[in-house]
């Protein structure tokens, strides 16, 4: 009984150690979860190109950066435009077809876009994984914990990287943004009423195919950003989009598809599962586990999923 | 006789007199190679055919049954060294087993949702091929395993593996002809449709969805142990994301719903793909081009002919030959009258 | 009430919060043109869909013969004798006309992925005769030339048709028709009247769903009338025709003495 509180104080430092990891991963994922969120539930399009948004902002912010040498208050709105007129581009793309294609069509249009991205970037920045400085000069602190490492009588130690916080502090003020922006904006409101009846919505005289590039635009916007905030910790690299866009598109379905508050706390939820089970039970398989989700939530719950799919249809 | 001409079995002739032609004019093993691998790509395309382009449902994971076929193969053979052949057996009562399970519940799923979670499976076992090195070598891969044989005959150079590989395949394309022209086939193409109006006919369609979705996946798998027994090498890379992708751009490029379009999606593709490599090997600035030019091509065809490449190309077809039928109509017509 | 061919006994569906049929009950005798009406959003199509399996109701139940279907899958009901056509049409546009009442004749043909695979046991000599039964279906509804046109291209009154074609090539003993006069002319209405009475004369009970009341109080047995999901009148044409809720529901007025 004793000895179980004792290891239990002896792995705290650790476990609270892995607990920042994995919120800083998972605030990745939750920005991530958001921009699909954005895309799907005013389009019904499930993007499978919107890890290449988050690819751009952190190739994009590495290059004006680390090599023009440009201030990072500068070059982070700059890699978001980049992203932004993709996004554009890639709306546009998407509407064409949109009127009468299957899923199945506009499916494979993102996922052929999601190559084509991936390839231009390779040959732009080539295949070599890139490093980025963190945003602020000082990269880590340490946090001396009140409770003493074990078998020694120095205190512990949490070592929080500053990236990390602004991570965080970037998903928190993204997703305060963003609820306001949905609640009290004409524009966010009328994104709400297309996601609600599309057809309506054409009816009541809101201009659909403009808010359609809107929601394109905004959730690049907000992938590039997750992807800068993310290429100082991990890297940036021409296919990173792949397992991060994965990542987050299972946040947002553990989520519910079309909810804010739950694609935030799915992808927190989801980064500090994955640092743990990559800790405590295997690292190699620590992949497998947003896929394991994904399937999980699709077979127990297809019911809810489908529901939300019906609401947002009729 | 005309009967005949239009039979699936008189173009399964056509196509054995071609494949027993075509080694005359190859000049070389490497191509002999790739008309090899054009040869197992047709069997995947034509298997995601089936699901997709007839019964129309997604499958972004279907490498994955390749890979399980393959994986089987190569395990069983190399460390049990019992008969290939059994091994390709045992190979497809393994996958599709895996897909019953991984179907019923995913089947219910629609659109969107069906192409996620079979993306999802796909994942799930490509990062256990790679992970679970005690069974299958990790990344660095299974290497000698076995050919196939008969008797004493061994399918070890490239012109016999050539012909086993292509008799197989006409079998299957055959099969899968006469499929789609049966009351099964109409099944499916019907609940592709509109699933309420074929239910209410009496079409059971779970059972037909779960039954082409385990057939497909049969499929992938004679192709993986084909794929293992030719190359005698298998390694995780043609089994994940972008080789399911790969298969999917096929049916796509081949045409919707076209058994014979699998085999030319299957042949472009590939052929594509090499003509790139080979780009590459002369100019590494082209490396890049072969996913390039992947996305491209799907972008384009999916926009502008969302039935596939082939049944585009045919319908442009059809329709300039009825323009002209309409034209010589009012041309006759009018010669008519002038007469009159 | 034993004679009855199908009974719905207090059936109710809710959609969220929205009750879209509210504790109907009403039964379909056998070789009668029964005819569900109401205003737009009465919930008709809902009670059809409940009837063919498609939607489950939330309560209550549905005899066929005196046996329970409530709970059955749409494909076990088509072969218990229920055929069906939609209110926006439904057919298989990826098939021609033809392949579309063939695949009408799916119920009554064996071949599995096996035998079609390998055109093993008689399945050429089955496929024949579907091909025959289903011309015979597209002669019965005149669109015989169109055998060979894609479904999708064919006018639209000839949809409405072919519909029905392929529904009877099911040998239905109960033909469900929702809405199938709406979009269609004068003339292929008075056209749709005399091949629902040719329908009707083979021994086919039909069940109509429809809101043109001229039609319908023209051409059935009895008649069952809903209102915002409720049943508000039963009877002959003429019991319907005389009854103060009924005309109130359709001139959306309150009856005079409720």
């Amino acid at each position: 009984m004793d000895t179980g509180e004792i290891v239990f104080m002896d792995q705290l430092p650790d476990i609270l150690q892995t607990l920042v990891f994995g919120l800083a991963q998972g605030g990745i994922y939750a920005l991530i979860a958001v921009g699909f969120t954005i895309i799907f539930s005013s389009t019904e399009i499930v993007n499978f190109a919107h890890g290449e948004f988050v690819m751009i902002g952190a190739l994009v912010s590495y290059w004006l950066i680390m090599v023009l040498g440009w201030p990072i208050y500068l070059a982070i709105p700059v890699a978001m435009a980049v992203a932004m007129a993709v996004g554009i581009v890639l709306g546009w793309v998407l509407m064409r077809p949109l009127k009468e294609s299957s899923p199945v069509s506009l499916i494979i249009i993102t996922i052929g876009s999601s190559m084509l991205l991936q390839g231009i970037a390779s040959m732009i920045w080539g295949k070599d994984p890139v490093n980025v400085r963190s945003f602020s000069t000082v990269e880590s602190l340490s946090i001396q914990l009140p409770i003493m490492q074990s078998g020694t009588q120095q205190p512990a130690l949490l070592i929080v990287e500053t990236q990390q916080l602004w991570i965080l502090g970037i998903a928190l003020v993204v997703v305060t943004a963003l609820s306001l922006f949905f609640k009290y904006t004409l524009v966010g409101k009328a994104m709400r009423a297309v996601a609600a009846n599309r057809h309506g919505a054409k009816l009541t005289g809101i201009n659909v195919s403009r808010l359609v590039y809107g929601a394109f635009a905004m959730a690049a916007a907000i992938g590039a950003l997750a992807g800068a905030a993310i290429a100082p910790l991990s890297s940036g690299f021409y296919n990173m989009g792949t397992m991060l866009g994965m990542k987050g598109f299972s946040a947002a379905i553990v989520g519910g598809l079309g909810n804010f508050p739950g694609s935030i706390i799915a992808g927190l939820l989801l980064g500090v599962m994955e640092k743990f089970g990559a800790g405590y039970i295997s690292s190699a398989y620590k992949d497998a586990f947003a896929f394991i989700i994904i399937l999980a939530v699709l077979i127990i719950s297809p019911r809810g999923i489908l529901a939300f799919r019906k609401r947002g249809k009729s | 006789m005309k009967r005949f001409i239009a039979s699936p079995l008189f173009a399964a002739l056509c196509g054995l007199l071609a494949i027993i032609l075509i080694p005359e004019c190859v000049a070389n093993n490497y191509q002999l190679g790739v008309l090899i691998f054009i040869g197992i790509y047709t069997l995947l395309a034509v298997g995601l055919n089936l699901l997709m382009g007839y019964a129309g449902q997604v499958s972004l994971g279907h490498a994955a049954f390749f890979g399980i076929g393959a994986y089987t193969s190569g395990i069983l053979t190399t460390q049990t060294h019992i008969s290939p052949w059994l091994a390709i057996l045992i190979g497809i009562i393994i996958t599709s087993g895996v897909a019953l399970l991984v179907g019923i519940p995913c089947l219910r799923l629609k659109g969107h949702y069906l192409a996620m979670a079979t993306l999802g499976f796909g994942w799930i076992v490509y990062i256990v091929i790679n992970n679970w090195k005690s069974v299958t070598q990790g990344s660095s891969g299974i290497t000698n395993i076995p050919n196939l044989s008969i008797g004493p005959f061994q399918f070890s150079s490239d012109i016999s593996r050539y012909y086993l590989v292509w008799g197989i395949v006409i079998i299957v394309l055959l099969l899968s002809a006469n499929l789609v022209q049966s009351r099964v086939g109409r099944a499916l193409r019907a609940l592709h449709r509109s699933e309420d109006a074929a239910a209410s006919l009496g079409v059971n369609i779970a059972w037909y969805k779960i039954s082409v979705f385990v057939l497909s996946a049969a499929y992938a798998s004679l192709a993986g142990s084909l794929y293992a027994h030719t190359v005698n090498y298998i390694s995780p890379a043609p089994f994940g994301f972008i080789g399911s992708v790969e298969i999917v751009v096929m049916v796509v490029v081949g045409g919707m719903a076209s058994i014979w379009g699998a085999l030319i999606g299957a042949s472009s593709i590939t052929l594509l793909v090499e003509w790139l490599r080979a780009l590459g090997q002369q100019n590494p600035k082209f490396q890049e081009f072969e996913i390039i030019a992947h996305g491209a091509i799907l972008i384009i065809v999916m926009i502008f002919m969302p039935m596939g490449l082939t049944v585009g190309i045919r319908d442009s077809i059809l329709r300039f030959f009825q323009r002209m039928q309409k034209k010589l109509a009012v041309a006759a017509k009018e010669k008519e009258q002038v007469t009159k | 009430m034993s004679t009855s061919l199908l009974e719905a006994k207090v059936v109710r569906k809710d959609f969220g919060g929205v009750t879209a049929v509210d504790d109907v009950s009403f039964t379909i005798q056998p070789q009668q043109i029964t005819a569900l009406i109401g205003p737009n959003g009465a919930g008709k199509s809902t009670m059809l869909n409940m009837v063919s399996g498609l939607i489950k109701p939330t309560s209550g139940h549905i005899y066929w013969k005196g046996q329970e279907i409530t709970q059955q899958s749409t494909h076990a009901i088509a072969r218990l004798g229920i055929a069906r056509t939609f209110q926006n049409v439904q057919l298989f546009g990826n098939m021609t006309a033809l392949e579309n009442v063939m695949v009408g004749r799916h119920i009554h043909s064996k071949g599995n992925l096996f035998t079609a695979m390998t055109r093993l046991g008689r399945i050429g000599a089955e496929e024949e005769k579907v091909r025959r039964d289903a011309l015979h279906y597209l002669e019965m509804l005149g669109l015989t030339d169109f055998a060979a046109t894609n479904a999708e291209d064919l006018p639209f009154g000839h949809q409405r048709l072919l519909e029905i074609a392929r529904a009877l090539a099911t040998e239905p003993i109960l033909l469900l028709l929702d809405e199938a006069a709406s979009g269609l002319s004068t003339h292929e209405k008075q056209d749709l009247v005399k091949l629902i009475f040719r329908i009707r004369d083979t021994g086919v009970t039909i069940f109509m769903v429809d809101h043109d009341m001229e039609l319908v109080m023209g051409i059935s047995d009895a008649l069952v009338v809903l209102d915002h999901g409720e049943k508000i009148a039963e009877g002959t044409p003429m019991e319907i025709q005389r009854n103060p809720r009924v005309i109130a529901a359709y001139l959306g007025e309150e009856p005079p003495n409720a």
